[in-house]
């Protein structure tokens, strides 16, 4: 069991946010480009 | 599970621990076979994706046989979600897929042969290791390790044409590049969609991630890096609704689960167990992903028909797409956050390399990709050789590749191309307005003689040739292999090259 904070965490947890927020991002232009909205028939 | 996974104390804290990856909560006692199971859940998941897309199929337009099996195929998925660990269901679901797959050929859907070539390699390596374990218990620890191999080269094959086809005047123009297609809609709700620079950088980025990718899938130390460029690149593009692109993201993902070091896979395994363990609505492990899976696709059912009823008119077509766009959204959202979460656990990474030279077909599988990929230069298929939406001309003898203006020929397929100046058939001579339109003459014989009422009037080489129909044909009809291996795209004389499949 360790809960010492590991060295070097910092830089890993920004890049989880970052991905994190990216998935954020899509759950709100997903819903411009549902093809029901748009209409616009997959290629 | 095998053996107990360590928890770090602060993980109890709340949900935050998931943007706190700490090496120590890996489990130790995992084996490297336990990446398969890993693999087998989202192999699964990606079976399902694929399943779902062939609508047509499932409703029975293409006859029982091919319904049951889709059905079978999506049966057999959810049951390996469900159970990952029972690899025997793993193989039963590649036989499923090849059996499906074999019956439907040609098939144009690039995912769909990808997914064929590691199907293929799932039957070959778990049953071959079920004969020769006949009496005794299946070792999933020699499979793995083939199909490690077969995973990667498709990725390298896979993403080495999707930059080497793309090298052409059409991609590289933004006003028609297959990326302008992608980036417009994927950028319109922040009012980038019109940016000519944006356009350029979306071209750009496509060779630069995709070269990004295939080199660290060979660079064991940058590997992450690689799944830090590569994955959020696959689950953007299914969101921009230009195509139904979810289950090709959802098999690269899976693709990726082999490819990765072996700890990085066990170490996603590892934080899957400590979720069920943990968190009560998830005992049911996978089971329970499944349950959530179908109440999240019932509320985007329901968001979807809400929506529709806005929208009058829309096609059931266009409410299925939308519903698994909204499915995709989350769990392959999730899905890349774990992944990418399981990648930055094992940094840094210093393991030396593993693995070990594995038999014949292991390499032979992904050299057959290899060779259906430069297929369209030889003078072979222009479909299923990794080459959609690449704004890619080979055919009639000329290309616009910017490496070969002649395609080099070793077959001449792509040589006859006929114009079509008239038919029968309504939706032939709506797309033959078009003065760009055209045909390789393989592709007139199989509408030729899988229609028998259909007749066309068509010019080839300068000469006239009326109301021809299958049993007037007089061009080369394909056997049966050619009929089921050779697959052409219908032509498209433009310059620059619009974006097509």
């Amino acid at each position: 069991m360790h809960t010492q904070e590991p060295k070097g965490a910092m830089w890993k947890s920004v890049i989880i946010s970052a991905v994190a927020l990216l998935v954020l991002a899509a759950m709100i232009v997903v819903l411009f480009n549902l093809p029901i909205v748009t209409g616009n028939v997959p290629q | 599970m095998s053996g107990a996974a360590t928890v770090p104390a602060r993980a109890q804290s709340g949900p935050w621990w998931i943007f706190r990856p700490a090496k120590t909560e890996r489990d130790m006692a995992a084996r490297p076979s336990d990446s398969l199971v890993v693999f087998a859940v989202m192999w699964g998941m990606a079976m399902m994706l694929s399943g779902a897309s062939r609508t047509h199929i499932l409703r029975g337009d293409m006859g029982l046989l091919l319904a049951v099996l889709n059905w079978s195929v999506i049966g057999a998925a959810a049951l390996l979600v469900m159970n990952p660990r029972k690899t025997r269901i793993l193989a039963i679901l590649s036989g499923l897929m090849i059996t499906q797959f074999v019956l439907r050929m040609p098939i144009s859907s690039n995912n769909q042969n990808i997914a064929f070539y590691m199907n293929l390699a799932i039957f070959i390596a778990v049953c071959s290791e079920a004969i020769r374990n006949w009496r005794t218990k299946l070792d999933r620890d020699v499979p793995y390790e083939q199909l490690r191999v077969v995973a990667r080269w498709l990725l390298a094959i896979m993403y080495f044409y999707g930059m080497f086809h793309k090298i052409n005047t059409g991609f590289l123009d933004p006003q028609f590049s297959c990326a302008t297609a992608l980036y417009q809609p994927l950028t319109r709700p922040f009012g980038f969609a019109e940016s000519l620079l944006g356009e350029y950088f979306a071209i750009a980025a496509t060779f630069i991630i995709e070269g990004i990718a295939i080199v660290c899938l060979f660079w064991r130390r940058f590997f992450w890096v690689g799944l830090l460029v590569s994955l959020p690149f696959h689950y953007v593009i299914p969101i921009s609704g230009y195509s139904y692109y979810m289950d090709f993201s959802s098999l690269v993902f899976a693709l990726y689960m082999l490819s990765v070091p072996r700890d990085v896979a066990s170490g996603l395994y590892s934080t899957g167990a400590w979720l069920v363990r943990r968190a009560p609505g998830l005992r049911a492990g996978t089971s329970a992903v499944i349950v959530l899976a179908v109440v999240w696709a019932l509320a985007g059912a329901a968001v979807v028909g809400a929506t529709a009823l806005l929208f009058p008119g829309r096609g059931f077509a266009l409410m299925w797409h939308s519903t698994w766009l909204l499915i995709w959204t989350l769990f392959g959202g999730v899905a890349m956050v774990f992944i990418i979460r399981a990648a930055l656990l094992e940094q840094p990474y210093q393991v030396p390399a593993g693995g070990k030279a594995q038999s014949w077909w292991v390499y032979a599988i992904p050299a057959v990709l290899f060779m259906s990929g430069a297929s369209p230069y030889l003078g072979l298929k222009t479909e299923s050789s990794i080459a959609m939406f690449s704004n890619l001309h080979t055919e009639g003898g000329v290309s616009n590749h910017l490496l070969f203006p002649k395609p080099p020929y070793l077959f001449d397929y792509q040589s006859k191309v006929v114009k079509v100046l008239d038919t029968n058939n309504e939706r032939l001579r709506e797309r033959a307005q078009d003065p760009n339109f055209g045909l390789v003459e393989h592709d007139l014989a199989l509408r030729l003689l899988g229609d028998p009422g259909m007749w066309v009037s068509y010019e080839l080489n300068g000469q006239l040739h009326k109301r021809v129909t299958a049993d007037t044909f007089t061009g080369h009809r394909p056997n049966w292999f050619e009929r089921k291996v050779l697959d052409f795209k219908p032509i498209d004389w433009s310059r620059p090259k619009p974006c097509t499949h």
